[in-house]
Protein backbone atom coordinates (compact mmCIF):
# COMPACT_ATOMS: atom_id res chain seq x y z
CA UNK A 1 0.00 0.00 0.00
CA UNK A 2 0.87 3.25 -1.12
CA UNK A 3 -0.26 7.10 -0.64
CA UNK A 4 0.59 9.66 -2.98
CA UNK A 5 -0.46 13.30 -2.95
CA UNK A 6 0.71 15.01 -6.34
CA UNK A 7 1.32 18.60 -6.41
CA UNK A 8 -2.03 19.46 -4.42
CA UNK A 9 -3.32 22.88 -4.06
CA UNK A 10 -6.06 24.50 -2.21
CA UNK A 11 -7.58 27.94 -2.39
CA UNK A 12 -10.81 28.33 0.11
CA UNK A 13 -11.90 31.62 0.08
CA UNK A 14 -9.40 33.51 -2.10
CA UNK A 15 -6.23 32.45 0.33
CA UNK A 16 -4.27 29.49 -0.96
CA UNK A 17 -4.13 27.32 2.03
CA UNK A 18 -2.25 24.63 0.03
CA UNK A 19 0.62 25.54 -2.72
CA UNK A 20 1.29 22.29 -4.61
CA UNK A 21 2.39 19.96 -2.27
CA UNK A 22 3.52 16.25 -3.31
CA UNK A 23 5.11 13.55 -0.68
CA UNK A 24 4.40 9.60 -0.75
CA UNK A 25 3.90 7.84 2.30
CA UNK A 26 4.49 3.86 2.36
CA UNK A 27 2.25 1.12 4.14
CA UNK A 28 2.46 0.54 7.70
CA UNK A 29 4.31 3.05 9.16
CA UNK A 30 4.14 6.21 11.20
CA UNK A 31 4.48 9.69 9.67
CA UNK A 32 4.05 13.16 11.58
CA UNK A 33 3.01 16.16 9.59
CA UNK A 34 4.41 18.78 11.16
CA UNK A 35 4.21 22.81 11.17
CA UNK A 36 3.21 25.70 12.53
CA UNK A 37 -0.64 26.87 13.36
CA UNK A 38 -2.66 27.93 10.38
CA UNK A 39 -0.07 26.11 7.56
CA UNK A 40 -2.23 23.63 6.35
CA UNK A 41 -2.03 20.49 8.06
CA UNK A 42 -5.18 20.07 8.63
CA UNK A 43 -6.30 20.86 4.96
CA UNK A 44 -4.09 18.00 4.13
CA UNK A 45 -6.05 15.17 6.26
CA UNK A 46 -9.32 16.70 5.08
CA UNK A 47 -8.26 16.55 1.88
CA UNK A 48 -7.05 13.11 1.92
CA UNK A 49 -10.25 12.08 3.98
CA UNK A 50 -12.02 13.82 1.15
CA UNK A 51 -13.78 15.82 3.59
CA UNK A 52 -12.50 18.86 1.56
CA UNK A 53 -12.91 18.07 -2.66
CA UNK A 54 -12.43 21.84 -3.86
CA UNK A 55 -8.44 20.81 -4.35
CA UNK A 56 -6.50 20.61 -7.16
CA UNK A 57 -4.03 17.86 -7.74
CA UNK A 58 -3.93 14.45 -7.07
CA UNK A 59 -4.20 11.93 -4.23
CA UNK A 60 -4.64 7.75 -4.33
CA UNK A 61 -7.47 7.18 -4.37
CA UNK A 62 -8.69 5.79 -1.40
CA UNK A 63 -11.81 4.10 -0.68
CA UNK A 64 -13.58 6.50 1.88
CA UNK A 65 -13.63 2.65 3.53
CA UNK A 66 -10.31 2.30 3.93
CA UNK A 67 -9.42 5.90 5.95
CA UNK A 68 -10.57 6.15 10.06
CA UNK A 69 -9.64 9.71 10.20
CA UNK A 70 -10.23 11.52 14.02
CA UNK A 71 -10.52 15.27 14.00
CA UNK A 72 -9.10 17.76 16.17
CA UNK A 73 -11.25 18.46 19.39
CA UNK A 74 -13.59 15.75 19.52
CA UNK A 75 -16.06 16.52 21.96
CA UNK A 76 -17.16 13.54 24.48
CA UNK A 77 -19.81 11.85 23.57
CA UNK A 78 -22.91 12.22 26.00
CA UNK A 79 -23.74 9.27 27.97
CA UNK A 80 -21.32 6.78 26.50
CA UNK A 81 -18.80 4.69 28.64
CA UNK A 82 -15.22 3.72 27.07
CA UNK A 83 -16.19 0.60 25.99
CA UNK A 84 -19.48 1.73 24.46
CA UNK A 85 -16.93 4.29 22.31
CA UNK A 86 -14.67 1.70 21.23
CA UNK A 87 -17.26 -0.76 20.56
CA UNK A 88 -18.87 1.70 18.32
CA UNK A 89 -16.08 1.25 15.79
CA UNK A 90 -17.35 -1.84 14.73
CA UNK A 91 -20.69 -0.20 14.23
CA UNK A 92 -22.11 -2.22 10.75
CA UNK A 93 -19.80 -4.84 10.66
CA UNK A 94 -20.45 -8.14 10.14
CA UNK A 95 -18.99 -9.69 13.28
CA UNK A 96 -21.22 -11.51 15.86
CA UNK A 97 -21.85 -9.49 18.73
CA UNK A 98 -19.31 -11.99 20.45
CA UNK A 99 -16.46 -11.66 18.58
CA UNK A 100 -17.39 -7.81 18.61
CA UNK A 101 -16.86 -8.09 22.43
CA UNK A 102 -13.87 -10.03 22.40
CA UNK A 103 -12.20 -8.14 19.23
CA UNK A 104 -13.69 -4.34 21.49
CA UNK A 105 -11.68 -5.65 24.98
CA UNK A 106 -8.50 -6.64 22.79
CA UNK A 107 -8.04 -3.37 21.72
CA UNK A 108 -8.88 -1.91 25.01
CA UNK A 109 -5.85 -3.50 26.18
CA UNK A 110 -4.12 -2.72 23.18
CA UNK A 111 -4.35 0.92 24.03
CA UNK A 112 -4.47 0.36 27.96
CA UNK A 113 -7.61 1.50 28.63
CA UNK A 114 -9.15 -1.70 29.66
CA UNK A 115 -8.70 -0.90 33.35
CA UNK A 116 -11.35 2.19 32.72
CA UNK A 117 -13.89 0.77 30.49
CA UNK A 118 -16.66 0.97 32.30
CA UNK A 119 -15.99 4.54 33.51
CA UNK A 120 -18.06 7.40 31.42
CA UNK A 121 -16.35 9.48 28.50
CA UNK A 122 -16.99 12.63 30.28
CA UNK A 123 -15.19 11.28 33.48
CA UNK A 124 -11.93 10.26 31.99
CA UNK A 125 -8.48 12.35 31.36
CA UNK A 126 -7.32 14.02 27.71
CA UNK A 127 -4.79 11.57 27.55
CA UNK A 128 -6.88 8.35 27.85
CA UNK A 129 -9.67 9.82 26.05
CA UNK A 130 -7.20 10.12 23.17
CA UNK A 131 -6.19 6.33 23.75
CA UNK A 132 -10.19 5.50 23.57
CA UNK A 133 -10.47 7.06 21.01
CA UNK A 134 -7.29 5.49 19.20
CA UNK A 135 -9.24 2.08 20.43
CA UNK A 136 -12.10 3.23 18.42
CA UNK A 137 -10.41 3.96 15.20
CA UNK A 138 -8.38 0.59 14.85
CA UNK A 139 -11.81 -0.78 15.35
CA UNK A 140 -12.94 0.57 12.27
CA UNK A 141 -10.39 -1.65 10.98
CA UNK A 142 -9.19 -0.05 8.12
CA UNK A 143 -5.31 0.22 6.64
CA UNK A 144 -5.23 4.30 7.12
CA UNK A 145 -5.39 5.73 10.71
CA UNK A 146 -5.27 9.73 10.59
CA UNK A 147 -5.08 11.75 13.74
CA UNK A 148 -5.33 15.80 14.20
CA UNK A 149 -3.54 17.00 16.94
CA UNK A 150 -4.05 14.19 19.16
CA UNK A 151 -1.70 15.54 22.13
CA UNK A 152 -3.18 19.10 22.61
CA UNK A 153 -4.30 19.19 26.74
CA UNK A 154 -2.32 16.05 27.41
CA UNK A 155 0.74 15.99 29.84
CA UNK A 156 4.13 15.06 28.18
CA UNK A 157 4.44 11.76 30.07
CA UNK A 158 0.93 10.75 28.69
CA UNK A 159 2.23 12.22 25.27
CA UNK A 160 5.54 9.92 25.38
CA UNK A 161 3.00 6.85 26.25
CA UNK A 162 0.93 7.60 23.39
CA UNK A 163 3.86 7.77 20.55
CA UNK A 164 5.19 4.42 22.11
CA UNK A 165 1.43 3.19 21.63
CA UNK A 166 1.31 4.88 18.05
CA UNK A 167 4.76 3.13 17.11
CA UNK A 168 3.67 -0.32 18.76
CA UNK A 169 0.62 -0.39 16.53
CA UNK A 170 2.46 1.10 12.96
CA UNK A 171 3.55 -2.33 12.01
CA UNK A 172 0.25 -3.16 10.83
CA UNK A 173 -1.51 0.07 9.90
CA UNK A 174 -0.29 2.85 8.15
CA UNK A 175 -0.75 6.02 10.82
CA UNK A 176 -0.28 9.58 9.75
CA UNK A 177 -0.54 11.90 12.80
CA UNK A 178 -0.81 15.99 12.84
CA UNK A 179 1.45 17.34 15.27
CA UNK A 180 2.77 20.68 17.16
CA UNK A 181 4.89 17.97 18.71
CA UNK A 182 8.46 18.48 17.08
CA UNK A 183 10.60 16.48 19.46
CA UNK A 184 8.32 13.97 20.11
CA UNK A 185 7.60 13.30 16.57
CA UNK A 186 11.62 13.13 15.70
CA UNK A 187 11.95 10.92 18.31
CA UNK A 188 8.99 8.37 17.04
CA UNK A 189 8.40 9.29 13.87
CA UNK A 190 9.86 7.08 10.92
CA UNK A 191 8.90 10.10 8.25
CA UNK A 192 8.64 13.48 9.14
CA UNK A 193 6.73 15.91 6.60
CA UNK A 194 6.94 19.33 7.52
CA UNK A 195 4.99 22.25 6.15
CA UNK A 196 4.86 26.03 6.14
CA UNK A 197 2.59 28.07 4.54
CA UNK A 198 0.90 25.98 2.74
CA UNK A 199 4.37 24.47 1.52
CA UNK A 200 6.35 21.76 1.78
CA UNK A 201 9.77 22.63 2.93
CA UNK A 202 10.81 19.53 4.43
CA UNK A 203 10.28 15.50 4.04
CA UNK A 204 12.09 12.65 4.78
CA UNK A 205 13.63 10.34 8.04
CA UNK A 206 13.40 12.17 11.31
CA UNK A 207 17.32 12.06 11.49
CA UNK A 208 18.07 14.49 8.72
CA UNK A 209 15.25 16.74 9.73
CA UNK A 210 16.67 19.76 10.90
CA UNK A 211 14.74 22.05 13.38
CA UNK A 212 16.03 25.50 12.19
CA UNK A 213 14.20 24.83 8.53
CA UNK A 214 10.81 26.07 10.31
CA UNK A 215 12.53 29.59 11.75
CA UNK A 216 12.95 30.71 7.90
CA UNK B 1 -60.70 15.05 47.41
CA UNK B 2 -60.30 17.86 45.46
CA UNK B 3 -63.19 20.69 44.48
CA UNK B 4 -65.76 18.16 44.73
CA UNK B 5 -65.28 16.50 47.88
CA UNK B 6 -66.12 12.83 47.47
CA UNK B 7 -65.12 10.20 49.97
CA UNK B 8 -63.47 7.31 48.91
CA UNK B 9 -66.30 5.34 49.34
CA UNK B 10 -68.46 7.53 46.95
CA UNK B 11 -66.05 7.72 44.22
CA UNK B 12 -65.67 3.73 44.34
CA UNK B 13 -69.12 3.44 43.93
CA UNK B 14 -69.31 6.32 41.39
CA UNK B 15 -67.07 4.27 39.53
CA UNK B 16 -68.86 0.96 39.61
CA UNK B 17 -72.06 2.66 39.01
CA UNK B 18 -73.32 3.57 35.71
CA UNK B 19 -75.99 5.72 36.72
CA UNK B 20 -76.68 9.37 35.98
CA UNK B 21 -75.41 9.96 40.01
CA UNK B 22 -73.17 13.34 40.04
CA UNK B 23 -70.30 11.57 41.19
CA UNK B 24 -70.19 9.08 38.73
CA UNK B 25 -70.26 12.04 36.22
CA UNK B 26 -67.20 13.68 38.04
CA UNK B 27 -65.55 10.26 38.02
CA UNK B 28 -65.93 9.11 34.59
CA UNK B 29 -66.26 12.64 33.27
CA UNK B 30 -63.55 14.70 34.69
CA UNK B 31 -61.48 12.86 36.61
CA UNK B 32 -60.84 9.58 34.97
CA UNK B 33 -59.81 11.13 31.43
CA UNK B 34 -57.63 13.74 33.83
CA UNK B 35 -55.77 11.05 34.83
CA UNK B 36 -55.78 9.30 31.31
CA UNK B 37 -54.78 12.19 29.51
CA UNK B 38 -52.13 13.89 32.02
CA UNK B 39 -50.61 10.06 31.99
CA UNK B 40 -50.58 9.79 28.48
CA UNK B 41 -49.62 13.48 27.61
CA UNK B 42 -46.53 12.67 30.18
CA UNK B 43 -45.35 9.60 28.11
CA UNK B 44 -45.08 12.16 25.27
CA UNK B 45 -43.22 14.86 26.85
CA UNK B 46 -41.01 11.63 28.57
CA UNK B 47 -40.26 10.18 25.10
CA UNK B 48 -39.72 13.80 23.66
CA UNK B 49 -37.47 14.89 26.03
CA UNK B 50 -35.18 11.31 25.79
CA UNK B 51 -35.09 12.16 22.12
CA UNK B 52 -34.45 15.67 21.50
CA UNK B 53 -31.35 15.22 23.82
CA UNK B 54 -29.81 11.97 21.82
CA UNK B 55 -30.37 14.00 18.72
CA UNK B 56 -28.80 17.09 19.82
CA UNK B 57 -26.26 15.31 22.39
CA UNK B 58 -27.25 17.54 24.57
CA UNK B 59 -27.80 16.38 28.15
CA UNK B 60 -29.92 19.64 28.81
CA UNK B 61 -32.02 19.74 26.58
CA UNK B 62 -35.82 20.02 27.16
CA UNK B 63 -38.45 20.10 24.14
CA UNK B 64 -41.02 22.56 26.18
CA UNK B 65 -37.98 24.74 27.25
CA UNK B 66 -36.75 25.05 23.40
CA UNK B 67 -39.90 26.45 22.17
CA UNK B 68 -40.95 22.90 20.41
CA UNK B 69 -43.79 22.87 22.32
CA UNK B 70 -44.18 26.64 21.97
CA UNK B 71 -44.83 25.74 18.35
CA UNK B 72 -48.08 24.32 18.87
CA UNK B 73 -49.01 26.77 21.83
CA UNK B 74 -48.69 29.75 19.14
CA UNK B 75 -51.23 27.81 17.28
CA UNK B 76 -53.72 26.97 19.95
CA UNK B 77 -53.19 31.20 21.03
CA UNK B 78 -54.66 31.53 17.83
CA UNK B 79 -57.65 29.30 17.79
CA UNK B 80 -58.43 30.96 21.41
CA UNK B 81 -57.79 34.30 20.29
CA UNK B 82 -60.72 33.28 17.72
CA UNK B 83 -58.11 33.65 14.89
CA UNK B 84 -58.40 30.06 13.53
CA UNK B 85 -61.57 28.16 14.32
CA UNK B 86 -61.29 24.42 13.74
CA UNK B 87 -62.99 21.05 15.46
CA UNK B 88 -60.77 18.92 17.98
CA UNK B 89 -58.92 16.61 15.20
CA UNK B 90 -57.40 19.80 13.24
CA UNK B 91 -56.72 21.21 16.52
CA UNK B 92 -54.89 18.12 17.35
CA UNK B 93 -53.21 17.73 13.98
CA UNK B 94 -52.66 21.70 14.06
CA UNK B 95 -50.47 21.39 17.44
CA UNK B 96 -48.51 18.42 15.92
CA UNK B 97 -47.49 20.35 12.81
CA UNK B 98 -47.09 23.61 14.43
CA UNK B 99 -44.22 21.83 16.87
CA UNK B 100 -42.97 20.09 14.15
CA UNK B 101 -42.03 23.20 12.51
CA UNK B 102 -40.19 24.57 15.28
CA UNK B 103 -38.32 21.58 15.49
CA UNK B 104 -37.42 21.54 12.38
CA UNK B 105 -35.99 24.89 12.49
CA UNK B 106 -33.93 23.76 15.81
CA UNK B 107 -32.56 21.29 13.85
CA UNK B 108 -31.45 23.48 10.83
CA UNK B 109 -29.57 25.33 13.57
CA UNK B 110 -27.50 22.59 15.51
CA UNK B 111 -26.86 21.49 11.68
CA UNK B 112 -24.86 24.55 10.92
CA UNK B 113 -21.12 24.21 11.75
CA UNK B 114 -19.66 25.30 15.45
CA UNK B 115 -22.60 24.90 17.25
CA UNK B 116 -21.57 23.49 20.43
CA UNK B 117 -24.49 22.19 22.68
CA UNK B 118 -23.79 24.75 25.15
CA UNK B 119 -24.26 27.21 22.42
CA UNK B 120 -27.41 25.24 21.27
CA UNK B 121 -29.21 25.22 24.64
CA UNK B 122 -28.75 29.10 24.53
CA UNK B 123 -30.30 29.39 21.41
CA UNK B 124 -33.06 27.15 22.07
CA UNK B 125 -33.96 28.96 25.51
CA UNK B 126 -34.08 32.18 23.02
CA UNK B 127 -36.56 30.05 20.79
CA UNK B 128 -38.21 29.03 23.41
CA UNK B 129 -38.96 32.35 25.08
CA UNK B 130 -39.89 33.63 21.41
CA UNK B 131 -42.92 31.25 21.03
CA UNK B 132 -43.76 31.44 24.43
CA UNK B 133 -44.26 35.77 24.02
CA UNK B 134 -45.94 35.36 20.52
CA UNK B 135 -48.14 33.23 21.77
CA UNK B 136 -49.17 35.60 24.65
CA UNK B 137 -49.28 38.28 22.09
CA UNK B 138 -51.65 36.75 20.16
CA UNK B 139 -54.04 35.69 23.22
CA UNK B 140 -53.69 39.40 24.36
CA UNK B 141 -55.00 40.53 21.21
CA UNK B 142 -57.65 38.30 21.21
CA UNK B 143 -58.81 39.07 24.95
CA UNK B 144 -58.77 35.95 25.87
CA UNK B 145 -59.64 34.78 29.61
CA UNK B 146 -56.64 35.05 31.78
CA UNK B 147 -57.29 31.17 32.90
CA UNK B 148 -56.97 29.87 29.58
CA UNK B 149 -53.69 32.12 29.51
CA UNK B 150 -52.31 30.62 32.07
CA UNK B 151 -52.93 27.01 30.90
CA UNK B 152 -51.50 27.46 27.62
CA UNK B 153 -48.32 28.61 28.87
CA UNK B 154 -47.81 26.84 32.32
CA UNK B 155 -50.00 23.84 31.80
CA UNK B 156 -53.10 22.80 32.86
CA UNK B 157 -55.09 19.47 32.19
CA UNK B 158 -58.62 20.61 33.69
CA UNK B 159 -59.97 20.38 29.73
CA UNK B 160 -59.35 16.63 29.56
CA UNK B 161 -61.95 14.72 27.68
CA UNK B 162 -61.93 11.07 26.24
CA UNK B 163 -61.36 12.45 22.86
CA UNK B 164 -57.79 13.97 23.82
CA UNK B 165 -57.12 10.36 25.20
CA UNK B 166 -57.61 8.43 21.83
CA UNK B 167 -55.75 11.26 20.05
CA UNK B 168 -52.95 11.43 22.47
CA UNK B 169 -52.82 7.12 22.70
CA UNK B 170 -52.32 7.43 18.85
CA UNK B 171 -49.40 9.69 18.71
CA UNK B 172 -47.49 7.96 21.79
CA UNK B 173 -48.11 4.76 19.45
CA UNK B 174 -46.39 6.83 16.54
CA UNK B 175 -43.64 8.03 18.90
CA UNK B 176 -42.96 4.80 20.41
CA UNK B 177 -42.50 2.73 17.36
CA UNK B 178 -40.56 5.37 15.31
CA UNK B 179 -38.14 5.66 18.25
CA UNK B 180 -37.85 2.14 18.07
CA UNK B 181 -36.85 2.57 14.31
CA UNK B 182 -34.47 5.37 14.48
CA UNK B 183 -32.78 3.65 17.81
CA UNK B 184 -29.79 2.29 16.17
CA UNK B 185 -28.43 5.19 14.27
CA UNK B 186 -28.90 7.09 17.77
CA UNK B 187 -25.18 5.54 18.79
CA UNK B 188 -23.16 6.95 15.55
CA UNK B 189 -24.63 10.51 16.01
CA UNK B 190 -23.69 10.37 19.64
CA UNK B 191 -19.79 10.68 18.29
CA UNK B 192 -20.39 13.85 16.83
CA UNK B 193 -20.94 14.25 12.72
CA UNK B 194 -17.55 13.69 11.48
CA UNK B 195 -17.43 10.52 13.28
CA UNK B 196 -21.13 9.47 12.71
CA UNK B 197 -20.68 9.99 8.81
CA UNK B 198 -17.29 7.58 8.91
CA UNK B 199 -19.54 5.07 10.54
CA UNK B 200 -22.22 4.90 7.01
CA UNK B 201 -24.98 7.02 9.46
CA UNK B 202 -25.83 10.62 8.15
CA UNK B 203 -26.26 12.76 11.52
CA UNK B 204 -28.50 15.55 9.39
CA UNK B 205 -30.56 12.98 7.68
CA UNK B 206 -31.33 11.53 11.57
CA UNK B 207 -31.55 14.68 13.06
CA UNK B 208 -34.38 15.71 10.94
CA UNK B 209 -36.17 12.73 11.57
CA UNK B 210 -36.02 12.67 15.19
CA UNK B 211 -36.90 16.46 15.69
CA UNK B 212 -39.96 15.79 13.39
CA UNK B 213 -40.93 12.69 15.74
CA UNK B 214 -40.05 15.53 18.68
CA UNK B 215 -41.99 17.54 16.97
CA UNK B 216 -45.57 15.28 16.72
CA UNK B 217 -45.34 14.20 20.57
CA UNK B 218 -44.43 17.80 21.66
CA UNK B 219 -47.43 18.73 19.90
CA UNK B 220 -49.63 16.49 21.78
CA UNK B 221 -48.74 16.96 24.82
CA UNK B 222 -49.11 20.71 24.29
CA UNK B 223 -52.25 20.30 22.97
CA UNK B 224 -53.74 18.39 25.38
CA UNK B 225 -51.84 20.61 28.33
CA UNK B 226 -50.55 23.05 27.62
CA UNK B 227 -46.64 23.75 27.98
CA UNK B 228 -45.36 22.07 30.71
CA UNK B 229 -41.72 22.47 30.92
CA UNK B 230 -38.63 19.93 32.25
CA UNK B 231 -40.67 17.02 32.23
CA UNK B 232 -38.65 15.68 28.95
CA UNK B 233 -35.93 17.48 30.71
CA UNK B 234 -35.98 15.14 34.05
CA UNK B 235 -37.59 11.33 32.92
CA UNK B 236 -34.68 10.66 30.58
CA UNK B 237 -32.02 11.71 33.77
CA UNK B 238 -34.30 9.21 35.72
CA UNK B 239 -34.71 6.63 33.83
CA UNK B 240 -30.60 6.66 33.13
CA UNK B 241 -30.44 6.29 36.72
CA UNK B 242 -32.85 3.31 37.22
CA UNK B 243 -32.80 1.03 34.17
CA UNK B 244 -29.37 2.18 32.28
CA UNK B 245 -28.33 3.46 29.32
CA UNK B 246 -29.26 0.92 26.61
CA UNK B 247 -31.38 2.91 24.03
CA UNK B 248 -34.77 0.39 24.29
CA UNK B 249 -34.56 0.79 27.93
CA UNK B 250 -34.31 4.53 27.68
CA UNK B 251 -37.07 4.91 25.22
CA UNK B 252 -39.58 3.26 27.38
CA UNK B 253 -38.30 4.11 30.85
CA UNK B 254 -38.21 7.86 29.58
CA UNK B 255 -41.69 7.26 28.26
CA UNK B 256 -43.11 6.04 31.73
CA UNK B 257 -40.81 7.87 34.25
CA UNK B 258 -42.36 11.37 32.03
CA UNK B 259 -46.25 9.76 32.49
CA UNK B 260 -45.99 8.97 36.05
CA UNK B 261 -44.02 12.92 37.13
CA UNK B 262 -47.05 14.48 34.81
CA UNK B 263 -49.60 12.85 37.19
CA UNK B 264 -48.18 13.53 40.26
CA UNK B 265 -47.32 17.05 39.57
CA UNK B 266 -51.27 17.33 37.93
CA UNK B 267 -52.77 15.41 41.19
CA UNK B 268 -50.11 17.72 43.85
CA UNK B 269 -51.12 20.89 41.69
CA UNK B 270 -54.98 19.89 41.93
CA UNK B 271 -54.75 19.02 45.71
CA UNK B 272 -52.27 20.90 47.35
CA UNK B 273 -54.29 24.11 47.80
CA UNK B 274 -57.70 22.54 46.71
CA UNK B 275 -60.12 24.35 46.32
CA UNK B 276 -57.61 26.20 44.48
CA UNK B 277 -55.57 24.56 41.12
CA UNK B 278 -52.39 25.97 40.27
CA UNK B 279 -51.06 25.17 36.90
CA UNK B 280 -49.05 21.94 36.47
CA UNK B 281 -46.02 22.97 35.05
CA UNK B 282 -45.25 25.49 38.09
CA UNK B 283 -44.91 21.92 40.06
CA UNK B 284 -42.77 20.46 37.35
CA UNK B 285 -40.77 23.91 36.97
CA UNK B 286 -39.71 23.44 41.04
CA UNK B 287 -38.64 20.06 40.66
CA UNK B 288 -37.10 20.81 37.31
CA UNK B 289 -35.28 24.06 37.74
CA UNK B 290 -32.99 23.10 40.68
CA UNK B 291 -32.11 19.45 38.41
CA UNK B 292 -30.85 21.93 35.58
CA UNK B 293 -28.52 23.88 37.73
CA UNK B 294 -27.02 20.68 38.94
CA UNK B 295 -27.09 19.11 35.95
CA UNK B 296 -24.78 21.82 34.32
CA UNK B 297 -22.60 22.11 37.62
CA UNK B 298 -21.80 18.85 37.13
CA UNK B 299 -21.21 19.26 32.94
CA UNK B 300 -17.54 19.18 32.23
Amino acid sequence: MKLVVDNLSLTMDGINILKGISFEITGNSLTCIIGPNGSGKTSILKSISKQITEYSGSITDFHNSEISYLPQNLAAPPFLNVYDVVSLGFYGSSLSDKEKLESTMNLLKICGVSSIKDRSFNDISAGEKQRSWLAFALAQSKDVVMMDEPFAEIDLLSREKFFDLLRAISSEKTLIIVTHEIDLAVKYAEHIICIKEGRKIFDGTPSNFDKSCLRL
Amino acid sequence: MGTADNTFKETISGLLNFDDSIVHTIVWHIRLPRVAVSLLAGGCLGLAGALVQLSTRCELSDPNLFGIGGGAAIFLASVYAGLISCPQLVLWIGCLGSSVIIGLILCSIISSPDVSPIKFVIMGIAVGALTVSIGISIVSYGRVFPIQLIGLVAGSFTASNWDMFWYLLITLGVGITGANLLSKSFYPVMLGDVLSKSLGVDPIRQRYLTMSLVGVLTGASVYAGGIIAFVGLIAPHISRKLFGNSLPHLILGSTILGALVTLCSDQISRLLFAPTEFPVGMTTTIVGAPLIIYLALKMK
